[in-house]
């Protein structure tokens, strides 16, 4: 009886701490091309649970990294993502201007205003996301 | 006898009590870092730098109109860009092409920023953006002048970036200092500003 009472907690314990699966979309990508570098902005909408984006790459375009931009001041600090970015569970989080971006480096060639650029999302638990990215200018 | 002794153990507090005080108001006072004890008839003054062509560029040529001066450097896909697309957005809201104020933008990162970089750099925001480097020590001579801040910051692999001030400089068209564009300050507010740079 014991061990059948242990077995059930036990059980109702792994239920419990079984996570619903991300749902995660990708919204607003849009990529603003400068001569030797680009920053990509987009939107990441969760109707699931948690998640975390660890990671983005632009095959063929460059080395692409997650980075900060934070204030501290008057002084505009960058800055290397190195844990990722935090998705909650139902959350929604934005990449925009003069904050978290995705900064692409070292570029194969200039980006060209009117392409697309292919960039690979690794999540650490919805796995891979492919989405296409317009390039556009500074604005 | 007793109350003598603590008569005299309190004169000789209120006694020690007046001693640091004098110590205190006589001392001099430590010196302000110069970013911010820099007044606004101190910041700014003439320059000579190195234009996107290559050739020496002299703060006088600016003279007659105003400007906004940004620090900034090519390597900087975020606050950079984000910063002059800003502005040049706001002069076109003046209405009167690039005739309002121009758009300065000096590099903190002389040793990536070639004339020839910056000359593309500049060339992307559909507007006229006068876009000076130099050498580091004249670099360092008009950061100084402005009471900016900027330093190298190590990334993964050889790269770097560059840390610095991202405040925005408006000079009147006598080559006068007069107010600064935060990059958290909305619209609106920038645009009075502007406005009254170019009235002025």
């Amino acid at each position: 009886m014991k061990a059948a009472i242990s077995l059930l907690a036990a059980t109702l314990l792994t239920a419990c701490n079984t996570e619903p699966a991300p749902v995660v979309t990708v919204s607003e990508a849009r990529v603003i091309a400068l001569p030797t570098s680009a920053a990509v902005y987009f939107t990441l909408v969760n109707s699931g649970g948690r998640d975390r984006l660890l990671s983005v790459g632009a095959e063929g375009a460059g080395k692409a990294s997650l980075h900060e931009t934070s204030m501290d001041g008057a002084i505009m600090r960058m800055r290397v993502i190195d844990d990722g970015i935090e998705i909650p569970e139902r959350g929604q989080v934005r990449l925009s201007a003069s904050g978290r971006h995705v900064m692409i480096q070292n570029l194969v060639e200039p980006l060209a205003a009117g392409s697309n650029v292919k960039l690979t999302l690794r999540f650490e638990r919805q796995g891979n996301v492919e989405i296409s990215a317009p390039v556009g200018g500074p604005r | 006898m007793m109350l003598r002794r603590v008569r005299i153990g309190l004169w000789l507090v209120v006694g020690l009590v007046a001693l640091v005080a004098l110590v205190m108001t006589l001392m001099p006072r430590p010196a302000v870092p110069i970013a911010s004890s820099q007044s606004m008839t101190e910041i700014g003054g003439p320059f000579t730098l190195t234009g996107s062509d290559g050739r020496p560029f002299s703060s006088s040529r600016l003279a007659g109109k105003p400007y906004a001066l940004f620090f900034g450097f090519t390597h900087c896909p975020d606050v950079c860009p984000t910063t002059l697309a800003r502005l040049a957005r706001l002069r076109t809201t003046l209405g009167k092409g690039d005739d309002s104020f121009a758009i300065v933008l000096v590099s903190v990162d002389p040793e990536r920023d070639t004339p020839a970089a910056m000359a593309r750099y500049a060339s992307l925001f559909g507007t006229p953006v006068i876009a000076l480097t130099g050498s580091t020590a004249a670099i360092d001579g008009v950061k100084k002048q402005y009471g900016v801040y900027s330093a190298k910051v190590p990334q993964p692999g050889a790269d770097y970036s560059v840390d610095h001030t991202a405040t925005v400089f408006l000079i009147d068209r006598k080559g006068k200092f007069v107010a600064t564009l935060a990059p958290d300050e909305g619209d609106e507010a920038a645009r009075a500003k502007l406005e009254r740079l170019d009235r002025a």
